[in-house]
């Protein structure tokens, strides 16, 4: 068992879970992977990630399904979530943030900038 | 000479004069004429029902009946047919009466000859034949205006008088228009504020003769309270001396293909960001080493793909802040800002770019400029837009000068200019370059990259700010870029109304009013004589009480609203509480905006005011009385 922090990134784009997750291992995180909201929710409950990475734009609004979801089980409403989106923040980024996200980053994200909220977001007391 | 066959009909009661006129039309040239005759109304008819005939000629007097019935039955059948009617000299009125009823001709009797008749039977022929031509024109052209489906405008320049079709006012969903004519500026009133001077330039060169025709989008306040896109389409006609007097086009609503097309190019950007992440992605996790060291070269390569990846984002980026541009998601945050410490910030971070470039930028310095009121991001925007294509224009060795004071034309405003000593751009391109899509095709332009959207997306900025961006530059001499944004004016601010109409000149921070009368005040403690001269007088303004709901706020996005009591600090309260929660339940993002504030008036220091004044004095009262309520 790993000493190391575990995100769950969660994207319908396979390129960019490998990207991403490549980048995340090389900084020293474990990562483990989802593809749909329902995936998403089950393995957040089985594999307990300290951070979960969200892609906004999956299919049918899945994104901010994920974030509800989440809200209303009680092992995952402290799970730090980080939204990236392709989408244009307006609306979306306050949605995000009154659903809890601790940042929102427009695609594609500066890789410093996003190490860097991670880490704000894992040393973080939870809310 | 032709000989044309001829069915005619000969109507008269007088056995004499019939034989006489039949005598004189055998004898008419030109002609070959097949003659049936009548010598009563009855009779004539039965033969009109019989068969037709290609002229008639009847006498005035017919028994009973006279000759217009007859003129009349036969109109009510076929209006162009030609009909003459043989008059009497001692009854000139019935001349008249002939041609109203619809005649082609009259022939008074007494001068009745051969060659009256030849000439008179020509004449009706050539001229039904003509009128039956415009007819049929106008029922097409009728038919093809209707089929189109668009409205019809029709300007007349010398008295500024316009007709409006009533499809016209249709488009715009106003169902009981005013009556014809209007003036122009019951057009242009109704066009969107950003959107004026680009109709305006439209039909402008159309008059000065450098378009061909007016061509023009723009956007107009429809009945339903939204904006339409609509298209305007039209021509002039040049008088003597070549100048235009008169112009007369087509309105057609195009808000659906324009919505569509913005929504394209939003999805369509929206769809660009995914591969590109993926590539830049894949492009940093290569060159920080992720997959293994890289030599020199390969880090060279994988340094210049990124900034090709840069580029694009800037563009998609650009791409959609122009289609947002002219969607009004395009809100602004205005604050008051200091134009020194604009101008000196963006000096400040650009000037090690312009070193690289081999130029020297900088700020002029002026102490005592008052502030602006504008979005201190979006005017940012403006600047940098305006240095960043100076340092790709300029050659090295250049200056860029970065400066901003009161605008000598108009002190109400701060003038921004960029100014440098490159090229200069030529007259040609300068009327396009704020155009979407533009892009100056100079040999000597250092990077050609970018889709040109900058200047666009800085004109869209300027002119939600209500003020104007131009260029002034010539060939060899050099460019300056200059932009206007208006003072920061409290006085300006909280003055609703005489501000209103002035407002569309000067493009001032919009203010909704709220008067509030106490609960069941009606005449009591609030005069209505003077809430409805202030009503008049403030368009954006609403009468709202404690016990009746509460109006709807006016649409369009505003800087503020300012409740005004009467003489109930508290029902205003009230009324500002119900505001603020309709905002919120509605997620309107003006709400973080908004600066409410509640004052107390005395109506009576308003009566016996002219509306000025009266205004006036409302604001003086209100910048004492400012007393700001937290939410």
């Amino acid at each position: 068992m790993s000493d190391n922090k575990k995100i769950l990134v969660v994207d319908d784009d396979q390129d960019l879970l490998m990207g991403l997750g490549m980048r995340l291992r090389a900084s020293g995180y474990d990562v483990v992977t989802a593809s749909d909201s329902y995936t998403a929710v089950a393995t957040a409950r089985k594999e307990s990630p300290d951070l979960m990475i969200l892609d906004l734009g999956l299919p049918a609004g899945e994104g901010f399904l994920v974030m509800e979801r989440m809200q209303t089980i009680s092992d995952l409403s402290n799970l730090p979530v980080i939204v990236l989106s392709a989408r244009d923040p307006i609306g979306n980024r306050d949605k995000s943030h009154r659903l809890g996200a601790r940042a929102y980053f427009k695609k594609p994200a500066n890789n410093t900038d996003l190490l860097e909220a991670i880490e704000d977001a894992l040393s973080a007391t939870p809310v | 000479m032709e000989i044309v066959a001829v069915r005619v009909l000969l109507v008269d009661d007088d056995p004499e004069d019939l034989t006489i006129i039949r005598k004189l039309l055998t004898r008419a040239r030109g002609l070959d004429i097949e003659l049936v005759t009548a010598s009563s109304y009855e009779e004539a008819i039965a033969e009109l029902d019989r068969s037709t005939f290609d002229l008639h000629l009847i006498d005035f007097v017919l028994g009973e009946k006279n000759g217009l019935d007859l003129v009349r039955w036969i109109r009510a059948k076929d209006p162009d047919v030609p009909v003459i009617l043989l008059t009497n000299m001692d009854r000139p009125e019935q001349d008249l009466e002939a041609l109203r009823e619809g005649a082609s001709d009259y022939l008074p009797k007494h001068r009745l000859s051969t060659a009256e008749l030849q000439r008179a039977i020509h004449h009706a022929r050539e001229r039904s034949a003509g009128v039956r031509r415009l007819r049929v024109s106008e029922e097409r052209y009728a038919l093809a205006v209707e089929g189109a489906n668009d409205g019809i405008w029709d300007w007349n320049l010398d008295t500024n008088e316009v007709h409006f079709s009533s499809r016209w006012w249709a488009l715009l969903g106003v169902e009981d228009p005013p009556a014809n004519p209007g003036t122009i500026e019951v057009w242009t009133d109704r066009v969107h504020s950003a959107d004026q001077e680009d109709l305006r330039r439209a039909l402008t060169e159309h008059i000065e003769g450098l378009a061909p025709h007016v061509e023009c989008e723009f956007r107009m306040r429809h009945e339903d309270g939204e904006d339409h896109w609509m298209l305007a389409r039209g021509v002039g006609v040049r008088g003597e001396g070549g100048s235009i007097r008169r112009m007369a086009g087509s309105l057609s609503d195009v808000s659906e293909r324009r919505y569509a097309q913005e929504r394209l190019i939003s999805h369509v950007s929206h769809e660009l960001r995914t591969p590109l992440t993926a590539i830049y992605q894949f492009m940093t996790n290569l060159v920080d080493g992720l997959a293994g060291a890289c030599n020199d070269t390969q880090i060279q390569l994988i340094d210049a793909a990124l900034r090709n990846v840069g580029e694009l984002d800037t563009m998609i980026n650009g791409l959609v802040e122009a289609t947002r541009a002219r969607t009004d998601q395009f809100a602004l945050d205005r604050q008051r800002l200091v134009p020194q410490e604009l101008i000196d910030e963006v000096c400040s971070s650009h000037v090690s770019v312009a070193e690289t470039s081999g130029l020297t930028l900088t700020s002029v310095p002026h102490t005592s400029v008052a502030s602006v009121y504008g979005d201190p991001t979006r005017l940012r925007q403006v600047l940098v837009n305006l240095v960043g294509n100076a340092i790709k224009f300029v050659p090295p060795g250049g200056t860029i000068q970065l400066q901003a004071r009161i605008d000598e034309r108009d002190p109400g405003r701060v003038r921004f200019d960029v100014t440098d000593d490159g090229p200069g751009i030529p007259i040609v391109h300068q009327r396009r370059i704020f155009e979407r899509l533009a892009q100056i095709e100079d040999a000597g332009a250092r990077s050609r990259k970018g889709l040109g959207l900058g200047l666009y997306i800085s004109k869209e900025i300027v002119a939600r700010h209500g003020g104007r961006i131009w260029v002034e530059s010539r060939v060899g001499k050099g460019s300056t870029f200059s932009f206007t944004v208006p003072l920061y004016d409290l006085n300006t601010l909280v003055a609703p109304s005489v501000i209103e109409s002035r407002r569309r000149q000067r493009g001032l921070a919009l203010i909704d009013v709220v008067l509030s009368a106490p609960p069941g005040a009606g005449s009591q403690r609030v005069d209505p004589v003077e809430l409805r001269q202030l009503r008049s007088i403030a368009e954006r303004s609403v009468v709202g009480s404690t016990d009746s709901v509460v109006p709807r706020r006016s649409e369009g996005p505003s800087d503020g609203v300012v409740v005004v009591a009467s003489t109930d600090v508290r029902g205003a309260e009230i009324i500002l509480e119900r505001l603020q929660r309709q905002l919120a339940d509605t997620f309107d993002p003006d709400l973080n905006r908004i600066s409410w504030t509640v004052s107390e008036v005395e109506p009576s220091s308003l009566a016996a005011c002219d509306e000025v004044e009266a205004v006036e004095r409302l604001v003086a009262e209100l910048e004492r009385d400012m007393v700001p309520v937290t939410a």
